[in-house]
């Protein structure tokens, strides 16, 4: 806020208060000596003055301070130390405690509109634009008597850009990145033209040049980066997800009226250039954008929805399903990643038919070898379209250099244009499941087994997010996100009643090979486990495994995975507190039927350091669904553990029978 | 006073940044394989908003944010410019789908250049059929591309 503006103000509130008299003196003193850009007589001031006072008098008697259009276009929240705004740049607030106190921002928010224009910079009616509209109607002011009445570089913009519509984006995850986890949202204002590439990306993110994931992963929970509006043209972002990034996209057009969308527009430019801290879990990307929706229709109601008292989570498929639960949602298109429409372009071909276009893409054969081929029109035509995405992929992923990427990029397309027939370049990419159709983010189990002729009951909380073995409509096929699953068993014949399992973390990601796509499988799991010793009962020890390795899908046997491990566990219990191994293991991942999908797995380990055995663990696990939400899983298993020279060896069995729900 | 270092440096190494990428690119135009790398780590766009004078990257509606490295730095929106930044930052799309004659990013392109529906197979067709005498090199620039495809819906 400019300084003269300022002083003025306090100035002001001075006036009838007590009187620090030196200093009010000097700053009176000083008001007047600094030039004002327009001269203002002393009965235009004292008539503008008490007109400003009158509209202040009005928004308090009728408590506007309070009205929860208001809280939503300033972003606060109360909790139980009172309200305060989630926005933490202090340029948001023109009251100095305005991020605390709604009742003096709107006083000063009064005030700013009535200041005089100011050269090189914006002024608060345009900065703060949908306020200016909302206490306009509510308090009936009259314009004629604004130094700045509309602001005109808004309807510039309106004028240029003709917004007609807006959709939620929704990029789903990249099967071999964590960051992309849950998926991320970003709106898109179509305008008139209708024309998706060309629509405004406007985006929430944080601001981050990490690229360390750990340092990456605790500064964005714990809010250290700032997060800030952008807006780009959507093709901007296809580039970045669909094609850089590999990920499919989702668009889910909004029924919101070209009105709704225009006070939408308002606030986002209110918050250009203004931070907020990030939060990874609470405070995120999908998050903040529901402040623009919910400025835009109050109803929708969405942030209130997502926000308590206590840090929640707010995952990004969830903010969709609330948005198509209050009724917001209109149409839905799916938009395949570069890597969706490689493989089905490579689904569409035979082996030998694959081979023309391996033998461009790995063993660098001119692309004149497809004309020269004895394969159809069609053909031919699938495998210059293939050999020109795949080549992209490649420069993309940096494999080739740029040299070699224009040359044959180049080459490829002109063996296509010579092909002609454009129809027989139209694919039908098969819609997989939409996202927020899958089941829901949250899950508990209940349940009973028998270990060793111990009979047991289990409870099990998991927060987020999905296993291989849950339905995996909406999902990433593949992928496991595990965050803060904790198991609870009772045993029976003890008595016992004991933590099994905490994992903090289980991630894997299984990314089937192909001849074309050589994508490396892994997974990371960290948390507290029961593992069995030699001459030990079943202890609590802090795990931490992760592995490497290969995935290959195939009708029969679904995903086959190969993966190679290292295994370190930590206990008091164990001599000395440790055990570090490693092993491999070996799996199939197979969907019986829509409803039933079966998990074979073994696991062969060998701890040769610290307290030293060997363990080998067989395990078969079934999931029937009865909906999306709801399901059984029965689990057996036999795991043999001796010590290192594969004495003392015995066997453990095991089978549980749990009922599973989503929520 | 802290913010303000870290803030002058930051942008001061978002620039340095910018500048690595300009050394290894050419400056006259942009060609094919220029912007696949542009989001490399998905920030380009979001250092955008602190930059300190924040104009550097076109933040705000009707100005769309172009390569700027491609000396398209202005915010006009003349039709023209409109095609030559869709080009520049889309080339290799669009050179793609002029291959195949068909796709969102020719569709767009026609549009910018104001063919409707009624003539949208015919632009296609020529386009693709022309594919050769667009896109002459490895080497082409974006503006030699809108040129060459200029002259050849003028040829008729």
């Amino acid at each position: 806020m400019p300084v003269n503006t300022q002083l003025l103000s306090i100035w002001k509130t001075k006036r009838y208060g007590i009187c620090k008299s030196s200093v009010s003196f000097f700053i009176v003193f000083l008001c007047l000596l600094l030039p004002l850009d327009t001269v203002w007589s002393a009965d235009d001031e004292q008539s503008r003055g008490s007109y400003i006072n009158s509209l202040i008098n009005e928004a308090d008697s009728r408590k506007l301070y309070n009205e929860r259009y208001w809280h939503v276009l300033l972003h606060y929240k109360g909790n139980c130390f009172g309200t305060k705004s989630l926005i933490d740049d202090p340029r948001f607030f023109l009251a100095e405690k305005g991020k605390y106190d709604p009742k003096a921002e709107l006083h000063a928010t009064i005030r700013a509109f009535f200041e005089p224009e100011r050269e090189g910079q914006k002024h608060p009616v345009c900065r703060f634009i949908a306020r200016y509209h909302w206490l306009k109607e509510q308090l009936s002011i009259d314009s004629g008597r604004l130094p700045v009445p509309v602001c005109e570089e808004f309807n510039r913009i309106i004028e240029n850009v003709r917004p007609e519509t807006a959709n939620i984006i929704f990029p789903t995850s990249h099967i071999n990145s964590p960051a992309s986890m849950f998926g991320h949202t970003f709106l898109t204002v179509d305008t008139a033209n209708r024309n998706k590439l060309l629509s405004y990306a406007v985006n929430y993110s944080a601001l981050t040049r990490e690229t360390f994931g750990p340092l990456y992963a605790f500064k964005g929970v714990f809010g250290f980066y700032k997060g800030y509006f952008s807006i780009q043209p959507y093709y901007e972002k296809i580039r970045e997800y669909n094609d850089y990034n590999q990920r499919d996209i989702w668009e889910y057009r909004l029924n919101l009226t070209k009105e709704e969308v225009k006070r939408m527009m308002w606030h986002i430019l209110e918050l250009d250039q203004i931070y907020s801290d990030y939060y990874f879990f609470d405070e995120n990307c999908s998050y903040n954008l529901l402040f623009t929706l919910d400025v835009a229709r109050p109803s929708l109601n969405l942030t209130d929805t997502f926000y308590s008292w206590i840090p929640t989570w707010v995952i990004p498929v969830d903010t969709v399903r609330s948005v198509r639960d209050s009724g917001a949602l209109d149409k839905v298109w799916y938009r395949p990643s570069q890597v969706t429409r490689i493989k089905h372009m490579i689904s569409l071909l035979s082996r030998r038919e694959q081979d023309v276009a391996l033998a461009i893409t790995d063993n660098a054969k001119k692309p004149d070898v497809i004309l020269a081929s004895q394969l159809s029109l069609q053909k031919k035509i699938v495998v210059s379209d293939l050999v020109i995405e795949f080549t992209k992929y490649q420069y993309s992923q940096e494999e080739i250099s740029k040299q070699e990427y224009t040359k044959r990029f180049l080459g490829a397309m002109r063996v296509r244009s010579s092909l002609g027939s454009p129809e027989m370049s139209r694919y039908d990419i098969p819609e997989p499941g939409n996202p927020e159709e899958g089941h829901r983010s949250s899950r508990i189990s209940i349940g009973a087994g028998v270990k060793d002729s111990s009979v047991y009951q289990q409870f099990q909380y998991r927060p987020a997010y999905h296993t291989l073995l849950d339905p995996e409509k909406g999902y990433v096929p593949g992928g496991q996100i595990v965050f803060g699953n904790i198991a609870f068993r009772f045993y029976d014949d003890e008595k016992r009643f004991q933590v099994e399992r905490f994992d903090v973390v289980d991630i894997m990601s299984l990314a089937p090979r192909d001849r074309f796509l050589r994508s490396m499988s892994w997974k990371v799991n960290t948390g507290f486990r029961r593992e069995l010793y030699p001459g030990k009962t079943g202890h609590l020890v802090y795990g931490v495994n992760s592995g490497g390795g290969v995935a290959f899908e195939n009708s029969l046997l679904g995903i086959l995975y190969i993966m190679v491990e290292p295994d370190i566990l930590v206990s008091r219990s164990l001599d000395p507190n440790y055990s570090i191994g490693a092993g491999g293991s070996l799996g199939i991942l197979k969907n019986l039927a829509g409803w039933w999908k079966m998990h074979l797995s073994v696991k062969d380990l060998y701890y040769g350091a610290g307290e030293k055995r060997n363990m080998i663990k067989g395990e078969l696990s079934q999931r029937f669904s009865f909906t999306i939400n709801t399901g059984i899983v029965i689990s057996a298993s036999r795991t043999h553990v001796s010590d290192e020279d594969f004495r003392h060896g015995y066997y453990i069995n095991e089978l549980c029978c749990e009922g599973n729900l989503f929520f | 006073m802290k913010k303000v270092v870290f803030l002058a440096v930051f942008a001061f190494s978002v620039v340095l940044m910018a500048d690595a990428f300009a050394v290894t690119k050419a400056n006259t135009g942009c060609g094919l394989g220029y912007v696949i790398f542009k989001n490399k780590s998905g920030l380009i766009s979001e250092i955008c908003a602190i930059t300190t004078n924040g104009t550097s990257c076109n933040q705000t509606f009707g100005i769309t944010s172009g390569t700027l490295d491609c000396g398209q730095q202005s915010a006009s929106l003349s039709s023209n410019e409109r095609v030559s930044r869709f080009l520049a930052d889309n080339l290799d799309n669009v050179a793609s789908d002029i291959s195949r004659g068909n796709g969102e990013y020719l569709n767009t392109l026609g549009m910018l250049m104001g063919v409707n529906e009624a003539q949208k197979s015919m632009f296609n067709t020529k386009l693709q059929r022309s594919f050769n005498r667009i896109f002459t090199s490895e080497n082409v620039t974006h503006t030699e591309v809108l040129q060459n495809i200029n002259n050849v819906l003028n040829a008729g």
